[in-house]
């Protein structure tokens, strides 16, 4: 430290010190950034939104009445959190299965059996990629408990009427977020192209063309056909690797972030 | 600056921030838990359990492959996965559902494969019947029965439900009838459920199969099969939804008279509320 100047002096009185070897490295990163975005104009605006976000810090309904209860439901209302990260891990197992699986109807025989290269590359991923037996598990079990969590989440959010004022969007959301859960579990049962798959597609088919005067284009946006075939693989690929995930994931994003402004429904 | 410092100065901040707004009166009264960080922070602690569970889950029982799709081979159970199970048994409730289908088709007791159009379509709708064939009233065939008849009120039941349940009440017990409801559609979804896959319960527990007043019910209510397991799916609802009911009235009328705290503490939140 150099000679006292009055600068130092007045820096000292308002707590400032000087930055240490890590301090200095981050305001040239800083400094760098900020030259090319102007990153200082949303100074103010990030420092107000870092104390804002933090500024209540109300009690719960057990501490202000001084009950002798404890909230001993409170496991369920982390159903939300738990739905969020089982889709997270089914997004990294999923992009690492991916690598492997092939979305064709293509003729394949695997020792001997009839089968099509879709079912080919989910035997190569079950017994030569390395540890790709566990990886499609995780996917698997993920998927499962994406599902309970999202059934039993809103089951909690019915019995605790967590969709009332000012929650009534979000209750919306939820639903829309439930249904993508339910597509996103059907499309993925029918890409192994196994024999369950097959007439699950075949229910599934059944279904949109039963549906009352959209049943024919119906069956033709979602299976390519009022047949099974390349098209239905294609199209339940695109939906379950592409579409379905990202509508899932900014639905979830905005539902949390809802949360986040609205608070929890307090627990009583 | 050391890291007590950063605290006490960013308590202070936050301090002066809030007591601020508050004396602009811009600072809405909380409603909620704040989800950060006092939610999260719970949260956490049961996810990093749940992160485990699921690596031992993963790692103990890894999925099988099924045998390679043969459209040929039809196997002998055909169902979607269990959580789709409850629309299946609705679409096989609305093949029940013969009212609406006019007595043409008689159904029970016949085998079930819905492979077949006749599974499909109890009602013949061909030409020769000489009935004009509308696409929502007037004769459906079960797939549409099931799917608007029954998916339909119940998306919409589940869409419309913060706009027709309002108000401040927040716990099963100050809402006896919403809470029974929600029982109802627990009940009758589990139900549901279990229906769907009515062909392996019979093949597995042939009692289940065994009629109940069939032939008295036949003649003029031709919905279920009224054997015991359609019975139970038919009973089990009402009664549980039934007993909630009456369980939350009577539970409530023995609070009051004991003046119990916690109930009474609880009435009073909503009251100020």
């Amino acid at each position: 430290m150099g000679p006292e100047t009055s600068d130092t002096m007045d820096a000292r009185r308002d707590g400032f010190t000087e930055p240490g070897p890590v301090g200095r490295m981050l305001l040239a990163l800083f400094a760098w950034v900020d030259e090319r975005f102007r990153l200082r104009n949303y100074a103010d605006e990030f420092r107000h939104f870092y104390y804002q976000i933090n500024l209540e810090l109300p009690r719960t309904h057990t501490e202000k009445y001084n009950l002798r209860v404890i909230w001993y439901w409170y496991p369920l209302y982390t159903l939300g959190s738990i739905a969020f990260l089982a889709f997270i891990f089914a997004a990294i197992s999923g992009i690492l299965l991916t690598f492997y699986y092939v979305p064709s109807t293509a003729e394949a025989t695997v020792n001997g059996v009839q089968a099509t290269e879709a079912w080919e590359s989910m035997t190569v991923i079950m017994t030569e990629v390395p540890l790709g037996f566990g990886i499609r598990a995780l996917h698997f079990w993920s998927g499962m408990v994406m599902v309970w969590a999202v059934v039993l989440h809103m089951f909690r959010v019915y019995f605790t009427q967590a969709y009332k004022k000012p929650r009534e969007l979000n209750w919306l959301l939820g639903v829309v977020l439930f249904l993508l859960t339910m597509g996103l579990g059907y499309t993925g049962y029918i890409l192994p192209w196994s024999q369950l798959s097959y007439w699950a597609a075949i229910i599934g088919l059944e279904m949109s063309i039963a549906t009352p005067i959209l049943g024919q284009y119906l069956a033709g946006l979602l299976f390519g056909g009022v047949e099974l075939g390349q098209q239905t693989i294609t199209r339940m690929y695109v939906l379950h690797v592409i579409l379905l995930p990202l509508l899932t994931f900014g639905a979830a994003v905005l539902h949390v972030v809802i949360v986040w402004w609205q608070g929890i429904a307090e627990p009583h | 600056m050391s890291l007590k410092l950063l605290t006490q100065e960013y308590v202070e901040e936050a301090q002066r921030m809030d007591s601020e707004q508050r004396a602009e009166k811009t600072l809405r009264p909380v409603e909620g838990f704040p989800f950060w960080p006092h939610e999260m922070i719970r949260n956490i602690v049961v996810l990093c359990f749940f992160t485990a569970a699921m690596l031992y889950v993963t790692s103990l029982m890894p999925y099988y492959l099924e045998s390679p799709a043969d459209p040929a081979g039809q196997p002998a159970v055909i169902l979607p996965d269990w959580y789709l199970l409850w629309s299946y048994g609705l679409l096989k409730w609305g093949n029940d559902l013969e009212i609406l289908n006019g007595p043409g088709g008689a159904w029970v007791g016949e085998p079930w494969h819905f492979w077949d159009r006749e599974w499909w379509t109890p009602w013949d709708m061909g030409p020769d019947t000489g009935i004009v064939q509308m696409p929502i009233v007037g004769p459906m065939n079960a797939e549409t029965v099931g799917l608007i008849g029954l998916h339909t009120p119940l998306i919409i039941f589940i869409f419309a439900l913060p706009f027709f349940d309002r108000g401040k009440a927040q716990r099963p017990q100050e809402q006896p009838l919403m809470a029974s409801l929600g029982v109802f559609l627990l009940a009758v979804l589990s139900t549901a459920t279990i229906y769907s896959i009515n062909n392996v319960i019979y093949d597995r527990w042939p009692v289940m199969a065994t009629p109940i007043l069939q032939e008295q019910i036949e003649p003029f209510l031709q919905f279920l099969q009224w054997d015991l397991l359609s019975w139970l799916c038919a009973l089990i609802p009402v009664l549980l939804t039934v007993g909630t009911y009456v369980g939350i009235r009577v539970w409530r009328e023995r609070m009051m008279e004991r003046g119990d705290r916690v109930y009474t503490l609880n009435r009073n939140y909503h009251r100020v509320r």
